[in-house]
């Protein structure tokens, strides 16, 4: 059977393979656009809850953990959660801002940690760019000698990119940053509401002209990479083909949230996804399994999820085009309609084929 | 087999978990993911890094139904097969 014959089945059969953990909102930049609600409040993890929960997923199955925030690396318990979540065999990706990640924490951290991959934000091309967004003077020079500074003890960095209207006429430039290092790039399109629902981050979102040079940017390196075939690598594997990614063929679900991917966040608090904020329980008060396997409200995201799949697979016009209902609940209030970033991207993908 | 004395064990960089009794296993440093049979993905667990090649054999014996010299042939084909992939070594070797 193939990798993804497998996880066409895990789909299928509800099998927990992913989970994002959320450590802290706290962060040492401090983003515009940032969608964590900064004022949440609740009961922190401890430690010895995360063993118990880094256990119970192990034991569950699960493969792929990451570790993300606001800044995973200021979280008091980091290099504990770390190292035991390595010692019990998980492949580990770390979203950082990649800030504070110099030569000793980038050996540290190859060290304790070995993650597969660690992905850190980058805002801009440029100094100006990226120190606006990020509202940290020197965070993008800081950021650049880090990154050299990872390569150097061996971790494998991929660049994401969250695409904004100060930074969407920066895109040739990005890629051409991310190829000089050899780097993987991912760009998001989407701005998304703060999970409170508040929807001030939209009023830097890309435009749709930027939505189109990206779109237009991609096309190109991608048929530049058929002639020169590139290496995807488990990182496409690992994780976004697992919880991110369209549904796998032969499949009724749109997404991995639910299905194979669920979310902790620093209190707690169990999600079927980073983005989708349903609150499905907390492990103060109940096993992982349990809420995986009992939820009332999972079984509801399931089928919800699967509605979605219907409905998206039936709007053919949309094709290749990613839609996800977490954001579309956030800011419409239901799964199924169109939110502002879809629509834009939408209507860049049409005229971009209007133009070609 | 070879030497049913020797103790194999996975390698550091080796990440697996079982999933619809097959092992999915993930190579991080040439970032690959492999998938093993349900047989394989016994064998890869049972190579702790503790067990004698024999203890590996007889507990096989137990747990399926196959011929000794077959199964020991089978195995010897396989652990050969994991080392060229980089998914265990010999304890002795990293000595």
């Amino acid at each position: 059977m193939t990798y993804q014959n497998l996880i066409q089945r895990a789909w299928h059969n509800n099998t927990l393979l992913s989970v994002l953990l959320e450590l802290t909102y706290d962060c040492n930049l401090n983003c515009f656009f940032c969608y964590n609600d900064r004022k949440q409040r609740g009961l922190p993890l401890r430690l010895d809850q995360y063993r118990q929960l880094i256990d119970e997923l192990a034991e569950m199955g699960v493969l792929y953990l990451t570790l993300s925030g606001g800044e995973p690396l200021v979280h008091e318990d980091f290099w504990a959660i770390g190292s035991y979540a390595r010692v019990r065999g998980f492949v580990i990706r770390i979203k950082s801002n990649g800030l504070a990640i110099g030569p000793r924490l980038a050996r540290r951290l190859k060290l304790e940690v070995d993650p597969f991959v660690t992905e850190v934000s980058l805002h801009g091309a440029c100094e100006a760019t990226h120190d606006r967004q990020t509202r940290v003077e020197g965070s993008f020079s800081q950021l650049m000698h880090n990154i050299q500074d990872m390569l150097q003890a061996g971790i494998r960095v991929q660049l994401n990119v969250p695409l904004t209207r100060w930074n969407e006429t920066e895109v040739e430039a990005l890629c051409a940053l991310a190829d000089r290092s050899g780097l993987l790039l991912q760009i998001d399109p989407d701005v998304t509401p703060i999970d409170t629902g508040d929807a001030a981050p939209l009023s830097i979102a890309p435009t749709e002209a930027g939505l189109r040079g990206l779109h237009e940017v991609l096309q190109a390196r991608l048929a530049a990479s058929s002639t020169k075939k590139q290496t995807t690598g488990t990182a496409e594997l690992a994780n976004r083909g697992v919880q991110k990614k369209a549904c796998p063929e032969s499949t009724t679900k749109h997404c991995g949230a639910g299905a194979t991917g669920l979310a902790v966040d620093p209190y707690g608090n169990v999600y079927p996804c980073v983005q989708w904020r349903i609150r499905l329980g907390s492990f103060h008060d109940q096993s992982v399994k349990d809420i995986w396997q009992n939820s009332e409200k999972l079984k509801q995201v399931r089928a919800l999820n699967e509605k979605v799949g219907e409905t998206r697979r039936s709007a053919r016009t949309d094709a290749g085009l990613a839609f996800c209902p977490g954001v579309a609940q956030a800011e419409t209030g239901s799964p199924f309609s169109f939110y502002t970033a879809f629509r834009l991207r939408k209507l860049a993908a049409h005229r971009s084929r209007e133009t070609i | 087999m070879e030497n049913l004395e020797k103790i194999y064990e996975r390698s550091s960089e080796v990440r697996y978990r079982i999933l619809e009794g097959q092992a999915v296993v993930v190579l991080q440093d040439v970032a690959q993911v492999l998938v093993l049979s349900e047989v394989g993905a016994r064998v890869l667990e049972l190579l702790d890094g503790k067990r004698k090649m024999v203890a590996v054999r007889d507990l096989l014996l137990v747990e399926y139904e196959v011929d000794e010299a077959q199964l020991e042939q089978d195995l010897n084909d396989y652990i050969n097969q994991l080392k060229e992939a980089g998914i265990v070594h010999c304890t002795e070797d990293s000595r």
